[in-house]
């Protein structure tokens, strides 16, 4: 993206929920020149899923069209070639690792594109997204949009979700993808988190708290990624925080 | 709160289901020319395949839950066989290691390209129809009851069990309702078991899916079963929702007259647990 003011800052953070394989089944991923940004959740019931989770946001930074009717078949083609076709000796597979390399994985997504047009000097944002992943636009210590989920109840035990197999998404996919679009001006906040911390974010709003400063304070710690790794596990020992793999993107305008 | 108690390897809950196997079950089951003891045991066999799939995680069967089967007809008994046979509870891993064997089935799933492939998938099979003898399902209460005591003596905080009781007709060993009480009576410390009762039907009749009043119901022995069912937790009135039920606070998970279609839905809601529990 082409932008005169001073260059966007990100970072990305990472943790996996306690107790399991240590796997986290997050991704996310960021290609600043295009002003692409990108989080997905792979649930943990479906094989590979943190596999997948990577291949669609890595696709969705890359991919000249944002919009998952383009770029998804790709994404899926590549899975069954590279993943799905993994040799698997029949002979000695379970029923349930066989069956479940058929199903193939499932993930929610949250896709972030950045722009700035020069002849229009219009900064805009759009971010589409299927399930329960979320962008938060924080202006001047106000909240300005929240999607593609306004409410910590709206958080379900059924999010939306790209399957690996084109058999599992079928005339669906349309119906599931959000869209949503905003302006946005040098110092905001675009804020890509997870859906565990997302109602944590949406809780503490709904409750008058500023949860963004808590974030930021996050970045403005000596070590980011230490300060992160601490306030999700005092978080969680609060019971504030659901016991799941969080990923939080801040993209600083 | 009740129903809010972590489900995982060290703190499992559990399903336990009562399958009536009397002579009965021959008869073909409403609206299809299937007998009710095949449909029961293929749905039998999706269900528990299903139960072990939720619980995958990479090539790992969790032992988020134990699941039972007791049979009610010549004799009243643990129903699994082949290494399972005589088990109270198996942890699912077990289960999921010990079907009596796995069939290959074939089905047609779209290429991706606007063409059909056929794909073979594995269907698994721990349980097989059976249809001999009464209906002692008083007997069969109180074997759950047993299962489901030393179950809860031994992980006492879980996430309460869950029982199905699935049945084509009157119980021939006396009156029910004080055996089911007892069991439903039973609890950890995070709630009361619950008791779902489903009966099935042999002829065409209208089919009473998650009731709420025990007054809309045509008979007596609709009306002691729905006494004998518990009420569904928040998750499971949700589902129900969402399949279609008008539910309220008293919905219990019970099921009268019903048909193949009935059964199958009841099986999926009657065992579904908040996401959130799961660990």
């Amino acid at each position: 993206m082409s932008s005169n003011g001073p260059p966007i800052q990100y970072r990305v953070f990472r943790l996996p929920k306690r107790g399991d394989s240590g796997d986290c089944e997050d991704a996310a991923a960021v290609d600043l020149q295009r002003g692409r940004f990108a989080i997905a959740d792979g649930t943990s019931e479906s094989s590979r899923a943190g596999l997948w989770a990577q291949m669609l946001v890595d696709e969705f930074v890359q991919t000249p069209a944002p919009q998952p009717g383009a770029w998804l078949p790709a994404v899926q083609l590549r899975w069954s070639k590279e993943v799905a076709a993994r040799p698997c000796d029949i002979a000695t597979a379970t029923w349930y690792v066989e069956t479940r390399r058929l199903q193939g994985a499932f993930a929610t997504f949250l896709g972030l594109v950045v722009e700035e047009t020069r002849w229009l000097k219009r900064k805009r944002w759009r971010a589409l997204a299927i399930g329960d992943s979320c962008v938060f636009q924080v202006r001047d210590g106000q909240l300005r949009k929240s999607f593609p989920v306004a409410r910590s109840e709206d958080f379900g035990n059924t999010p939306d979700l790209l399957g690996s197999s084109s058999d599992a998404q079928g005339k669906e996919l349309k119906k599931k993808v959000l869209g949503q679009k905003g302006d946005w001006c040098p110092q905001d906040r675009l804020w890509l988190m997870t859906d565990a911390l997302a109602q944590w974010f949406l809780r503490e709003h709904e409750i008058d708290g500023k949860p963004w400063e808590t974030l930021e304070m996050i970045l403005r710690a000596p070590v980011p990624e230490t300060a992160f790794i601490d306030r999700i596990e005092l978080l969680r020992n609060r019971q504030q925080l659901r016991n799941d793999d969080v990923t939080l993107v801040a993209v600083c305008l | 709160m009740p129903y809010t108690a972590e489900i995982s390897r060290t703190n499992p809950s559990c399903f336990l289901f009562l399958i009536d196997q009397s002579k009965s079950m021959t008869e073909p089951l409403a609206g299809t020319t299937k007998r009710k003891a095949d449909a029961l045991s293929d749905a039998m066999n999706r269900l528990l395949q299903t139960l072990v799939l939720r619980c995958v995680r990479g090539e790992v069967v969790l032992d988020r839950f134990h699941v039972g089967v007791i049979g009610y007809g010549s004799q009243v008994a643990p129903a699994l066989g082949g290494n399972l046979a005589g088990r109270s509870l198996v942890p699912l891993s077990e289960l999921a290691l010990a079907p009596l064997r796995v069939e290959s089935r074939t089905r047609k799933v779209d290429d991706g390209a606007g063409g059909l492939v056929e794909q073979t998938i594995k269907f698994p099979v721990w349980f097989e129809p059976i249809a001999d003898g009464r209906t002692p399902m008083c007997a069969a209460l109180d074997l759950a009851w047993q299962f489901l005591t030393e179950f809860l003596a031994k992980y006492p905080a879980c996430y309460p069990p869950m029982v199905i009781n699935l049945t084509d007709g009157h119980p021939t060993d006396g009156n029910p309702e004080s055996h089911a009480e007892t069991v439903a009576g039973l609890s950890s410390n995070d709630g009361g078991v619950m008791l779902f009762n489903v009966h099935m039907s042999a002829k065409v009749e209208r089919v009473i899916e998650f009731p709420d009043k025990e007054g809309d119901l045509p008979d007596d022995y609709a009306r002691q079963l729905f006494r004998m069912s518990s009420v569904l937790p928040t998750v499971m009135r949700n589902t129900a929702q969402r399949e279609g039920f008008p539910v309220s606070e008293t919905t219990r998970g019970f099921a009268y007259n019903a048909d193949l279609v009935s059964v199958i839905r009841f099986l999926d809601i009657g065992t579904r647990v908040d996401a959130k529990n799961l660990r």
